[in-house]
């Protein structure tokens, strides 16, 4: 019986023992509440970052407690404006590194970069510069930055309505590169003010080549909404070739829609998962015409029409850079 | 629903003959009350509340009734239902019908017990139990009224276990060499049903299996698992939180006194199988209590010791009772700016709504005001230190009092090397003063005082220093057979600053929210109870209750109240 008792006692005791210790829970009180003060100033990884070859800027600095802090970098040329935020004792390659990407358009140029580290807490900012030798590469397919003007196998079409600026444009900022699409004019008779069509066939192919998984293709579209504009709609069409004749048939064949308004002023990128485009007719939710299936691969063409109700007088967009991406939206 | 009530009372009446014909095969148990609030809401501060509604009638009128049915000798099927009308529902506008529990239990080949459906279940404090919230442990005559209902209405049972849906069953055996006896009990109940791209069936299951080697010696080995079941959805991350604890237990008699002595040691582990980013947290625990009763006085006295480490998860021992994060359902905005009061004592013997039924996983937000020192009972993780207890009962219940001290402290720092202490102090007595002074007819003094405090040293962002204190005082006078006056004082204050550690969704710390409080309610009721017998009481009461926080930007009020309560069991 001693034994047995025994032996239950040290079995109770090695159960308890086995657990595993840890020395301290949850954050240092320190890093959160105590003083601050700086241990290393702001510094860069390089003076000279080339994006386009996947380099990658990172920022470091360090401080004797966690602080929230932001970084503001602001091209010279451009006005592009990336912010990087965080709460940290430190800033290196997990929180403050730069793909080349923006956060406020246009996008990056080559250019100088002013950079701005501040801490509120303390009030106090940081300075340093940086030199970008080439921007950022966006993966995926690229249906129109309007560089190098139109190309000859879009198909344009304006009405002829009042004021009509439905045109490749550069006086204003563009959200990348030099040029933008404006699409501006008053027509009071009808809706549409004018379209462009992306077919396939301007790029040489019979299909956009886009992966076949609706799930991982995305569209993407910088619009600029001018200040006071109110009635801007811009529809974007994607027309599938669902027997792969060659040609879109609306009676038989998919087209998915999708309407964008209430854009902020300035502008705004619009990103968009090919499955949740959904059939449109005259805005609302219809049954698609065809198999029913989104298929990114057999997208024939993309259309873009600019509408604003006749009643309501002159409407304007600005477009750029459209692309389609695959598995994630674009990170300009 | 009128047909689905004359339904029911037809099934019930036309049972009725069997259960005069064919003896104890088929009867009927339940309860009933009927409640009526008429509550009046004084918003204070310098501005006139003109948003408010302050005054409401709210009320209900309910039955439950069990059938209990007994096809063969060892099944017995228990089906309960509720009927609910609210205070102004007319001609079944208001009217819910409910089944409140159904269970299936019975005895198979006179050996194995079992039961199905709504069961209470309980094993050890560190593995399965139902803990009893701090802020709630001493009631007095008044609010303890409303609060035995929410408890029975949500059961919160005092024996402290949990009432869940799934199967447990327990069974023995006794052996004549090595061992005398041998006992098992096993339990499975469904936590959550799981849904599409949302969480996965979640169960918590175990058991217990008992040796008892001598007469006065008992050796348990628990172990309890909360779990996900992979594939129920389209989750593909799935919990899984086992625990197992091994306790052993020793009496021994001796001439003047009885004694017991009880270790319990164990260890869990909790994982999210699936998430990479997810931690693993193991840790363990050791409980170790000495008491003894004299049994000439019948004075007890205790002493334990224990250490549960900062990781030890147990949702089955350390799921709290009350719902910190949710919001009371009365008066739930007040003032101008219509700002969400906070959750006050009053509401917590008021308002249903407030209460957890279900096992929970991690561990659940607290409010430091209603208990700091052990928010998850026993069990509470990161504490070390002893609790002792002296209590006394007079052999004719005319007389008694607990004594209660714990000295705690957090094992690990949580932000600092620096570790909080905890100090909880609990006083309470009764007295029956009729049989002292020879009155005829009841009267009867309780009192409490329970506080606690959380201190700690250090810098200035580390210093804490928190303290709770509850004095309470209830008294109730039979001036006339069955016709008693009854009265209760409660004044209940924090006030202080700690830190409240913010959890994420692993349970671990991320975070601290500096908590500063300097908190007064203050609680006095009074009232008339007619006793028709011990199940079946009448009540009118008057209860004045007051909130102030002088360090929040939340206006002071005023809740006074009549209540009307009817309530019998039958």
């Amino acid at each position: 019986m001693r034994t047995t008792l025994k032996l239950a006692v040290l079995a109770t005791f090695l159960l308890s023992a086995c657990a595993e210790k840890i020395t301290s829970e949850g954050p240092a009180l320190e890093d959160l509440f105590g003083d601050f003060s700086l241990v290393d100033a702001l510094s860069t990884s390089t003076s000279d970052v080339d994006f386009s070859t996947g380099e990658k800027l990172v920022l470091s600095a360090r401080f004797t407690k966690s602080a929230d802090w932001q970084a503001d970098l602001i091209g010279l040329s451009s006005g592009a404006h990336k912010v990087i935020t965080g709460k940290s004792k430190m800033l290196d390659a997990s929180n403050a590194t730069w793909d080349g990407s923006t956060t406020i358009f246009p996008m990056f140029q080559e250019e100088q970069v002013a950079i701005d580290l501040y801490i509120p807490e303390v009030d106090l900012h940081m300075y340093d510069t940086v030199t970008v030798s080439g921007v950022k590469v966006n993966d995926g397919f690229l249906i129109a930055d309007f560089e190098s003007g139109p190309n000859p196998g879009w198909l344009i079409f304006a009405q002829s309505g009042a004021d009509m600026t439905f045109r490749i444009e550069n006086t204003d900022a563009p959200a990348q590169g030099s040029n933008y699409y404006d699409m501006g004019g008053e027509v009071n008779w009808d809706w549409l003010i004018g379209y462009i069509e992306f077919p396939a066939s301007a790029y040489q192919l019979t299909t956009y080549p886009l992966n076949p998984n609706p799930n991982n293709v995305y569209f993407n579209v910088l619009l600029y909404k001018p200040a006071g504009i109110t009635n801007a709609l811009a529809l974007f069409q994607f027309r599938e070739d669902d027997n792969l004749d060659g040609n879109f048939n609306g009676a038989n064949e998919d087209m998915y829609s999708v309407e964008v308004s209430g854009l902020d002023v300035g502008w705004n990128k619009v990103s968009l998962r090919y499955s949740d485009i959904i059939a449109l007719n005259n805005g609302q939710p219809v049954a698609p015409n065809g198999n029913g299936f989104h298929e990114p691969n057999k997208i024939l063409n993309v259309a873009v029409l600019m509408l604003a109700n006749p009643a309501s007088g002159y409407s304007q967009l600005y477009m750029d850079y459209l692309i389609f991406t695959q598995n994630e939206p674009l990170n300009p | 629903m009128y047909r689905k009530i004359i339904f029911i009372a037809l099934m019930v009446f036309s049972i009725a003959p069997s259960f005069a014909q064919e003896g104890r095969k088929v009867w009927l148990s339940g309860a009933s009350r009927g409640v009526i609030y008429a509550d009046n809401f004084t918003t204070g501060g310098s501005e006139t509340d003109t948003v408010t509604p302050r005054k409401t009638q709210s009320g209900y009128a309910l039955v439950d009734l069990g059938i209990h049915v007994q096809p063969v000798k060892n099944v017995e099927i228990q089906g309960m239902l509720r009927i609910r009308n609210d205070l102004g529902g007319f001609w079944g506008s208001g009217v819910t019908l409910d089944l409140r529990q159904l269970s299936v239990k019975g005895v198979i080949a006179d050996i194995i017990r079992f039961q199905l459906g709504d069961i209470d279940y309980k094993l050890s404090p560190y593995t399965f139990q139902n803990s009893e919230e701090w802020v709630l442990q001493n009631t007095g005559p008044i609010s303890s009224v409303p609060l035995d209902f929410l408890r029975y209405d949500v059961f919160q049972n005092d024996d402290l276990t949990w009432r869940q849906q799934g199967v447990a069953t327990d069974f023995g055996f006794q052996f004549k060499k090595v061992i005398k006896e041998a006992n098992f009990s096993l339990f499975t109940n469904r936590v959550q049903a799981g849904f599409n791209n949302g969480g996965n069936d979640r169960m918590i299951g175990g058991g217990m299996m008992e040796i008892i080697p001598i007469e006065n010696l008992r050796a348990r080995l628990h172990y309890v698992n909360l779990f996900d079941l992979s594939g129920t959805s389209n989750n593909p991350i799935t919990l899984n939180n086992p625990v197992q604890t091994l306790a052993l237990m020793y009496d021994k008699s001796f001439t003047k006194w009885s004694t017991h002595a009880e270790i319990e040691g164990g260890q869990s582990k909790m994982e999210w199988i699936g998430d990479t980013e997810a931690p693993v947290l193991e840790d363990g625990f050791f409980d170790a209590k000495v008491s003894a009763k004299h049994k000439g006085t019948g004075l007890k006295m205790s002493a334990s010791w224990r250490e549960v480490g900062a990781n030890f998860r147990s949702p089955g021992a350390q799921t709290k009772r009350i719902r910190y994060n949710a919001a009371p359902q009365a008066y739930q905005l007040y003032g101008n700016q219509q700002d969400l009061r906070d959750i006050s004592t009053y509401d917590l013997v008021r308002d249903a709504s407030l209460y957890n039924t279900q096992i929970q996983e991690g561990l659940m937000a607290f409010d430091p005001r209603y208990g700091n020192a052990t928010p998850y009972g026993r069990a509470t993780p990161n504490r070390r230190g002893v609790s002792t207890g002296v209590e006394w009962r007079e052999k004719k219940e005319k007389a008694g009092f607990s004594v209660g001290f714990d000295r705690l402290s957090d094992i690990v720092g949580q932000g600092t090397d620096e570790k909080r202490n905890f100090t909880i102090l609990s006083l309470a007595g009764d007295l029956r003063i009729d049989q002292y002074v020879g009155l005829k007819h009841k009267l009867e003094l309780k009192a409490s005082y329970q506080s606690e405090s959380t201190q700690r040293g250090g810098t200035e962002f580390e210093t804490v220093d928190l303290s709770n204190g509850i004095t309470q005082i209830g008294l109730e006078w039979e001036f006339l057979p069955k016709l008693s006056l009854v009265g209760e004082i409660r004044q209940w204050t924090s006030e202080g600053t700690d830190l409240y550690a913010t959890r994420g969704v692993y349970s671990d710390v991320i975070d601290y929210n500096t908590f500063e409080t300097k908190t007064n309610e203050t609680f006095w009721g009074s009232g008339i109870q007619y006793t028709f017998s011990e199940k079946i009481k009448a009540q009118v009461f008057y209860q004045e209750f007051s909130w102030e926080d002088e360090l929040s930007d939340k206006l002071p009020y005023q809740w006074n109240n009549w209540q009307i309560n009817f309530y019998m069991a039958f």
